[in-house]
């Protein structure tokens, strides 16, 4: 039996605190609370469908695992660097937090049937694993899921390489080169997997890899069949064998695809609510069969009270029924304590309601 | 099927190596440049036009739009000094502190596609940038800004606004992902476009206005 909210839940107990970075934004802090059961715990109850304490947050509830020794996630932060592939990325507006993207008009590779000569795959055993797996253990509580972020999948590792035009013109012009490649990256990113569990203990493995546009998804059904799933399936029975949870980041308009994230082996699907209008009905239809993950933004001008009515009707809307984790921050990525110490306990009430 | 419809088809589906052949045999049979290229742009607009009611997706619509490059390549030197086949000049860029580019190249392909001579001034482009080209080059007709962040919308309207400063005349279309259609009166454009299909034809409504 699942106790009812407590006020003394939200005495704050010390801070949680972040290793390298997460995804190269700053430390905000979140501090943790005298929760019944820990985050982990929690995480854990609501995934195996079982009865828990709060709607999982996936910015308060998990350690994010993003190690500068894998170069994809160096790279991929503000300040940009070379891939894990030698792809240079650059920097962007580091002071407005948005993240390093590869320059435009460059492609490493132009023609795919040409990636065999042109690539040379990351040696993954010469990275610093066991250094970078002691440093995390030390500075990370281990009460939360840690979450190890595999940065590009499949159609972003294309993108990076050949630039959108050419990524998205080989899907049809050369499927065959496109699947072996595919099929090549998804061993590089079981190689990754495979260290994160061994060096950093992970339990849940998060995929990059968007397929979708503002309002409409990047290619048809047929096409994301085709040359994506078979290999994405493969990586997610991988880590399913590893006894990891597989969440699939995939923004842009892609809720059609939820059927083959399910297919594929995907547990949660991190989305992107302004680019998904019927995302309500997709989780009526999906909901015994995937968790949806979301992350949304409550302006930090509204006063303690508007921000408690918007947060209420955000988790009404979109966290009942254990399907969705739910993550609310202001526009900076961060919350007041009292913000904090609110989504905690409306989150609560969600939950055993 | 007549050689210009064979043209047309292959082009509607993308078939990069057989349409410039196709072109070839179309002019051998005695087809005017002009018609084939008429045909390869009615072609572009079908294939723009599934595009935006999602029945085809990006690499559809950028393999046929490649198609029709190599369809123009051969029929380029017998169209040289041949004005009247293009609608206008059409100056695109994304606008300044904005380095987005997939979208503006998705429509820089299609408004070419429909006819136009684009001449795309890349990303980060500040609204004197836009002024500056439309002085620069003959036949402008229509510019294009894009905007794919919330935090460069101010300088959508800040383009938008100091081209229609400086050429009332001169028709502004804007798109982009927080781009809608009542951002685009707000901010004093002429026409929105909400994907790379509509774009195209925005972009000929619009110059048939000016």
């Amino acid at each position: 039996m699942i106790k009812t909210f407590d006020k003394s839940e939200l005495e704050i107990r010390g801070k949680y605190t972040v290793v390298d970075t997460n995804y190269g934004y700053p430390d905000f802090g979140v501090n943790k609370l005298s929760n019944p059961v820990t985050p982990k715990e929690n995480l854990k109850l609501f995934l195996e469908r079982k009865d828990f304490y709060w709607v999982p947050n996936f910015y308060n509830d998990v350690n994010i695992i993003y190690p500068d020794i894998i170069p994809d996630c160096f790279a991929t932060k503000m300040e940009g660097g070379f891939d894990s592939f030698g792809v240079e990325w650059t920097p962007t507006h580091p002071e407005l937090g948005l993240p390093a993207f590869v320059e435009p008009g460059k492609p490493t590779l132009t023609d795919i049937a040409d990636w065999k000569e042109v690539l040379s795959f990351p040696d993954v055993d010469s990275w610093d694993w066991e250094g970078s797996g002691k440093k995390f253990k030390e500075g990370l509580c281990q009460d939360r899921i840690n979450v190890g972020i595999l940065q590009s999948g499949f159609f972003e590792r294309l993108i990076a390489l050949m630039d959108f035009q050419y990524a998205a013109m080989a899907l049809l012009e050369d499927p065959d080169s496109v699947k072996e490649f595919f099929d090549k990256i998804a061993d590089y990113n079981i190689d990754v997997m495979e260290h994160f569990v061994k060096y950093h203990d992970i339990e849940m493995i998060l995929i990059h890899d968007d397929w979708g546009a503002q309002r409409s998804p990047f290619f048809s059904h047929d096409t994301l069949q085709d040359v994506i799933i078979p290999y994405y399936k493969r990586m997610a029975d991988r880590a399913h064998e590893l006894g990891l949870y597989v969440m699939t980041h995939c923004c842009g308009c892609s809720e059609t695809f939820v059927p083959e994230m399910i297919e594929a082996g995907s547990d949660i699907w991190q989305l992107q609510l302004n680019a998904n209008p019927d995302i309500i009905k997709t989780m009526e239809k999906y909901k015994d069969k995937i968790f949806f993950e979301i992350t949304e933004a409550i302006e930090s001008s509204l006063d303690l009270e508007s921000f408690k009515i918007a947060a209420t009707e955000m988790y009404e809307k979109y966290a009942v029924e254990n399907r969705t984790i739910l993550g609310i921050s202001d526009e900076f990525m961060c919350n007041s304590p009292e913000r904090e110490a609110l989504l905690y306990e409306i989150s609560r009430k969600i939950a055993i309601q | 099927m007549s050689k210009i419809n064979e043209v047309k088809a292959n082009v509607e589906i993308g078939k990069t190596k057989l349409v410039p052949g196709l072109v070839q045999e179309a002019l051998d049979e005695g087809s005017a440049p002009a018609d084939i290229l008429q045909g390869m742009v009615d072609s572009m607009g079908i294939v723009g036009d599934k595009f935006s009611k999602g029945e085809i997706f990006v690499p559809e619509m950028l393999i046929a739009a490649k198609a029709m490059a190599k369809g123009v390549d051969v029929l380029r030197p017998l169209l040289a000094g041949d004005n009247t086949t293009s609608l206008g000049t059409c100056i695109i860029g994304t606008v300044a502190g904005d380095l987005h580019d997939i979208g503006k190249n998705l429509v820089s392909m299609m408004i070419e596609s429909a006819g136009f001579t684009m001449v795309d001034l890349g990303v980060d482009v500040s609204a004197e940038k836009f002024v500056d080209a439309i002085r620069e080059n003959e036949s402008v007709k229509l510019v294009a800004c894009s905007g794919l962040l919330t935090t460069t919308m101010p300088a959508l309207k800040e383009a938008v606004q100091t081209i229609k400063t400086a050429y009332p005349e001169l028709k502004v279309i804007v798109g982009g992902a927080p781009v809608t259609s009542e951002y685009a009166v707000e901010i004093g454009a002429d026409g929105f476009a909400p994907d790379a299909g509509s774009a195209a034809v925005k972009a000929k409504e619009m110059s048939f206005l000016s």
